[in-house]
């Protein structure tokens, strides 16, 4: 398959099916409803299953069942809908479970609206449901990117048995851009899933998927080996871009959309002869923190632009450790700034700074 | 013979709205009586409707739900002053379709009253969709569309391209394709459509008029 145009939303669904999911478990929401839709008319060609579940809640837990069978599954929705599935998404972290997880994000809280959006920061990174559990959370900035993650994503899942989240805003999902399927991704070795429950055909014990652990000794044991994993994937799993960090006078940090805008600032700020980088986390969590070491000793300040109101400024805040101050630029509520908003408030820190 | 209704139609994401837009554009400066109807109501993104204040500026009339809404507004339905300019007839009207027949679907409400007008139907074409790729696709699309709508295709509008990507021999292995479902289906290419830096490098003798477009639903960073 040559390069295509594509919707975000059915490139997202045509590189699941090329990343071997054989389940897709949704409900629709704006907006990334062409998604589900891509795959209704596509899946069963692929020999893989497409169901519409009765709401978001259910979609999760269908998740759940079929990926206790070992199969390779994958759910979508947007902002509200991920809210709902949160209890699932505990539940399979608790259970040790892999799934793909798309999050088109829209503007929030609650219903909130249907344009672009990066406010389910926190949802995503510190997860919305109980206990001491993490996703692993790409933040991919174009449709290349996404696809190529995607594919890659359910190998991840695998190799961690855990949820991982694909979050991108409402613009990536609905945009039209020119990508390739078929472009290779690393490859993970992968231990055979023999903690699946597809029988034990009197040759093993049967094997339990649960999450429920009512001994206290066991659950601690249980949480201390889940944050030993955790720790395994925050060595291995940071990924991150740097753009002309070369002598550069401001650090900006944005990850999604956001990173695009920025990079268009940064274009016409070069013209003017004002050095900026761009820190593009491509992974929220495990946030990026070992791309601060490589941030030059040139550097005065770091600016971390957001579509919300300012939560990812915290990771940055967390990761920076007080070495240098931290501004913060963000548009919300769909509202998506043009790069001059992002000339204009670099000019500003820069000037405090001086 | 002026007051002509043009429908724009096609698959999804294949660049009815950005045409619609410019060609809206195009015609009010041939000193037409321009309105410019928003029929999408299928995607609530990079619909026609987004670039209602400029036009307004130019004098070209915009309709699409009756909150006159730019951005946001995700209800499918439609402002009922787009039948009243239908049957009015003082306008050249285009109506900008949503994707796919699901999207020409909306047109069946209407079918009666454009039919006793001068109408073209166009049905937009980038062969870089994977589900208009092949003269088989595209004729099964043209033929779902007219099904649904009850109207008619007059004509085809080579839109094929990667965005800024494109190359002349994008456009031109497109021509081919295109030649061929014109063959087959009796409907002629009106216009081959593509941004300025392209369309310059165009042969005279690529099928259909040459149409400029310059992306107004896309901003400069995406």
């Amino acid at each position: 398959m040559a390069k295509v145009m594509m919707k975000g939303n059915e490139a997202m669904a045509l590189a699941a099916i090329k990343g071997g999911c054989k389940a897709f478990f949704g409900y629709p929401i704006t907006p990334q409803s062409e998604l589900p839709e891509y795959l209704a008319k596509h899946m069963h060609k692929h020999g893989g299953v497409f169901l519409q579940a009765e709401s978001e809640i259910a979609a999760i837990n269908m998740v759940y069942g079929a990926s206790g069978a070992g199969a390779r599954v994958m759910t979508s929705s947007s902002s509200p809908g991920i809210a709902l599935k949160q209890e699932g998404i505990t539940y399979m972290a608790g259970a040790q479970l892999p799934a793909v997880i798309i999050n088109v994000m829209r503007g929030g809280p609650g219903l909130g609206g249907i344009q672009p959006s990066q406010a389910d920061y926190k949802q995503v990174t510190r997860g919305g449901g109980n206990g001491d559990y993490y996703v692993i959370a790409f933040a991919p900035e174009d449709l290349q990117e996404t696809v190529n993650i995607i594919k890659e994503a359910f190998d991840v899942a695998d190799q961690y048995r855990n949820p991982v989240m694909i979050a991108v805003d409402g613009l990536i999902g609905q945009m039209m851009e020119p990508v390739d399927l078929d472009i290779e991704v690393p490859k993970r070795e992968l231990a055979e899933k023999t903690w699946a429950t597809i029988g034990t055909y009197g040759k093993r014990p049967p094997v339990n998927i649960n999450s429920l652990f009512l001994d206290p000794q066991g659950l601690e044991n249980h949480s201390w080996n889940l944050a030993k994993k955790y720790n395994t994937i925050k060595e291995k799993e940071q990924r991150y871009e740097m753009v002309n960090m070369k002598d550069a006078e401001l650090v900006i940090v944005a990850y999604g959309t956001m990173s695009r805008i920025v990079r268009s600032a940064l274009e016409e700020l070069n013209k003017e002869g004002i050095k900026v980088g761009l820190l593009r986390p491509i992974t929220i969590w495990p946030f990026p923190e070992k791309a601060f070491k490589e941030i030059p000793e040139s550097v005065k300040g770091i600016l971390t632009c957001e579509l919300s109101t300012g939560q990812m400024i915290d990771d940055v805040k967390i990761a920076n450790n007080g070495k240098l101050p931290v501004g913060f630029f963000g548009r919300t509520g769909g509202m998506v700034p043009e790069p001059e908003e992002i000339i204009k408030a670099v000019k500003d820190m820069l000037g405090g700074l001086k | 013979m002026d007051n002509k209704i043009y429908i724009i139609v096609g698959h999804y994401g294949s660049g009815k709205s950005e045409f619609s837009v410019n060609f809206a554009k195009k015609l009010n400066t041939l000193n037409k009586s321009v309105c410019l109807a928003d029929l999408d109501i299928v995607n609530p993104y990079f619909r026609s409707r987004e670039t209602r204040l400029s036009l307004i500026n130019l004098g070209i009339d915009v309709i699409s739900d009756t909150l006159d809404s730019v951005k946001g507004l995700d209800m499918p339905y439609i402002s009922p002053a787009i039948r009243g300019q239908i049957a009015y007839n003082k306008k050249t009207i285009i109506l900008d379709c949503g994707g796919d027949n699901v999207g020409t679907r909306v047109l069946k409400q209407f079918d009666d009253l454009i039919k006793q007008r001068d109408y073209e139907m166009y049905m937009i074409i980038n062969v870089y969709r994977p589900e208009t790729s092949t003269v088989e696709q595209i004729i099964d699309m043209k033929n779902k569309m007219e099904a649904e709508s009850g109207l008619l295709i007059t004509g085809y509008i080579n839109n094929s391209n990667f965005l800024r990507q494109t190359t002349v021999d994008d456009v031109m292995n497109a021509d081919s394709l295109i030649k061929e479902v014109s063959k087959i289906t009796s409907v002629p290419i009106v216009y081959v459509s593509a941004l300025e830096s392209i369309l310059n490098k165009l042969p005279n003798d690529i099928s259909g008029e040459k149409f400029e477009i310059n992306l107004s639903l896309r901003s400069d960073w995406l």
